[in-house]
């Protein structure tokens, strides 16, 4: 069996590990990025739109994964009315492909070990301590250790319930999503997105366009089902919504994939553990958005990392530190929206179709989508109704 | 591997529709599926039966079958 010995071990190589091994190796951490992929950043599991703010201090923009620049984001009610939301920030979709491979690759340059097709199957655990991680590498078994491990193993994550961590998303929690790359499409505005909402659409969730190119674009949908409500797959409302826009598209590729929207996990810091991006539920819980975040998560998980080792204490104490930057920048914003989440979820198809009519009303060009929600659920009094019970900042 | 003093049912994976995405995986309050790099398996001894998985699979790839009409399938 192979052994190797690393500060900082990294499972991942999503937006959020590459991120936390980058920063970590710049750092001056020994570092270790692993993911089972045999190719980082494939299979797509994400419709690729990508906001640009605060992304230079990891990687610089590149032609080759911009697939196409957006002006605008439409949302589409039930009746068909819309509203055009200008971007507060360049945005863009993306060829994650690419993306996520040179993000591994500016990690690999700032001077982390990168390995793909590399599987952790276990934890290692002395002393209620995680101190690494079992792993099938390249086909050979290898066992990891490291002062602090960082789980940023994505929506699937494993690797924080076997360090004992709760992370069990609740069925009102998570989106079920389902995606195709259409193409030989016509689209009217190749620079637009678009969100199309309703229960005949997505139910406890949202449909979208994402062009990439004027003839193609990533068309998807996330869901919420639980036990009660459980009908119609993603899928099966996705072919229902392509059927009645694009009838005549070809499918380039299907993606699949899940999305923790319940807010951030309560514990994401243990004894020499961090969970980081999808694995710590960090995605913007309305949009299922969470590239940035994995990121910003990532950056911040591996400074404390790297504080705490100099200092010689990586106790679940001394990592503490992660969760308070995490929520003092992004976690309340984030809890925020997980619970205007389930209003919004609970709507029926005319106050949908009233939400589109009062944004049309705001200053839009001025506010981000968490803006525009929260000022929705401000401006329309009868929607307290539904916020009973809830604390949403500022309503 | 079942337990046939325990099981009323089991949770099947139809191998044509599972696009072994993983987001059944942390759901399952057990972890009873095991996420292979080709296929989705799951352990019915560690499964408790609570149907979580059914509704979050995308393409609607897990379904349920009575455990005695599979083991008289197997035998
Ligand atoms: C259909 C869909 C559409 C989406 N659209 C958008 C969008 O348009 N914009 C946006 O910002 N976000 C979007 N998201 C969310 C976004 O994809 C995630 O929030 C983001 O990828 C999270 O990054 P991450 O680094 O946490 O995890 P991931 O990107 O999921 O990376 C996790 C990595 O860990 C690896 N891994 C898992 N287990 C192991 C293991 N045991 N050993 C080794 N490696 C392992 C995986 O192979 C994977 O590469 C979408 C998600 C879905 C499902
Ligand atoms: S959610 Fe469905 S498609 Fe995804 S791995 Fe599980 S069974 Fe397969
Ligand atoms: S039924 Fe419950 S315990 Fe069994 S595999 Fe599905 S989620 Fe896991």
């Amino acid at each position: 069996m192979l052994r190797e010995e690393y500060d900082l071990l990294v499972v991942g190589g999503g937006p959020g590990g590459s991120t936390a091994a980058l920063v970590g190796a710049r750092e001056g951490l020994k570092v270790l990025l692993v993911d089972k992929r045999q190719e980082i950043g494939t299979p797509v599991r994400c419709a690729e739109a990508l906001g640009f703010e605060q992304l230079e201090p990891y990687i610089a923009v590149d032609d080759r994964w911009i697939a196409a620049w957006i002006d605008a984001f439409r949302i589409v009610g039930p009746s068909g009315k819309s509203v055009r939301v200008p971007p507060t920030s360049p945005t863009a979709v993306v060829e994650r492909k690419i993306f996520d491979r040179e993000l591994a690759n500016e990690a690999a340059r700032a001077g982390a070990t990168v390995r793909a097709m590399t599987r952790v199957t276990d934890v290692i655990r002395q002393d209620g301590y995680v101190v690494g991680a079992k792993m099938i590498s390249l086909g050979r078994e290898m066992e990891v250790r490291a002062k602090i491990t960082i789980a940023a193993d994505g929506a699937e994550s494993q690797i924080g319930r076997w360090a004992g961590m709760k992370t069990t998303p609740r069925l009102e929690e998570y989106y079920s999503a389902a995606q195709y790359l259409l193409g030989g499409i016509r689209l009217e505005d190749p620079r637009e997105c678009q969100y199309h909402v309703g229960n005949e659409v997505a139910p406890g969730g949202y449909a979208w366009v994402f062009p990439k190119g004027p003839d193609k674009a990533n068309v998807g949908l996330v869901i919420t089902l639980t036990h009660e409500k459980h009908g119609r797959s993603a899928q099966e409302y996705l072919n229902a919504f392509v059927e009645r826009l694009y009838p005549e598209a070809s499918i380039l590729t299907m993606n699949l994939g899940g999305i923790p929207v319940g807010g951030t996990l309560k514990d994401i810091v243990g004894d020499g553990i961090m969970l980081v991006g999808d694995a710590a539920h960090q995605a913007e819980p309305v949009t299922g958005g969470g590239i940035n975040l994995a990121m910003f998560a990532g950056d911040m998980a591996a400074k404390v990392a790297a504080t705490a080792i100099r200092s010689g204490d990586w106790s679940r104490k001394k990592l503490e530190a992660y969760p308070a930057a995490w929520n003092k920048e992004h976690g309340r914003a984030v809890g925020a929206m997980a619970k205007a989440r389930q209003i919004v979820l609970k709507f029926e198809d005319k106050r949908y179709d009233k939400l589109v009519d009062l944004a049309a009303d705001l200053p839009l060009d001025k506010m981000s989508a968490t803006d525009i929600i929260l000022a929705v659920l401000r401006h329309d009094p009868s929607l307290l109704l539904y916020a009973r019970g809830f604390i949403i900042p500022g309503i | 591997m079942t337990n046939p003093s325990r099981s009323h049912i089991l949770i099947m994976v139809n191998r044509d529709r599972c696009g072994i995405c993983g987001c059944c995986v942390p759901v399952c309050p057990p972890d009873a599926m095991v996420l292979h790099d080709a296929h989705l398996d799951i352990d019915h001894d560690t499964c408790t039966e609570c149907l979580k998985c059914i509704p979050v699979c995308p393409t609607n790839a897990l379904y349920q079958v009575p455990a005695d009409s599979v083991l008289l399938r197997r035998t």
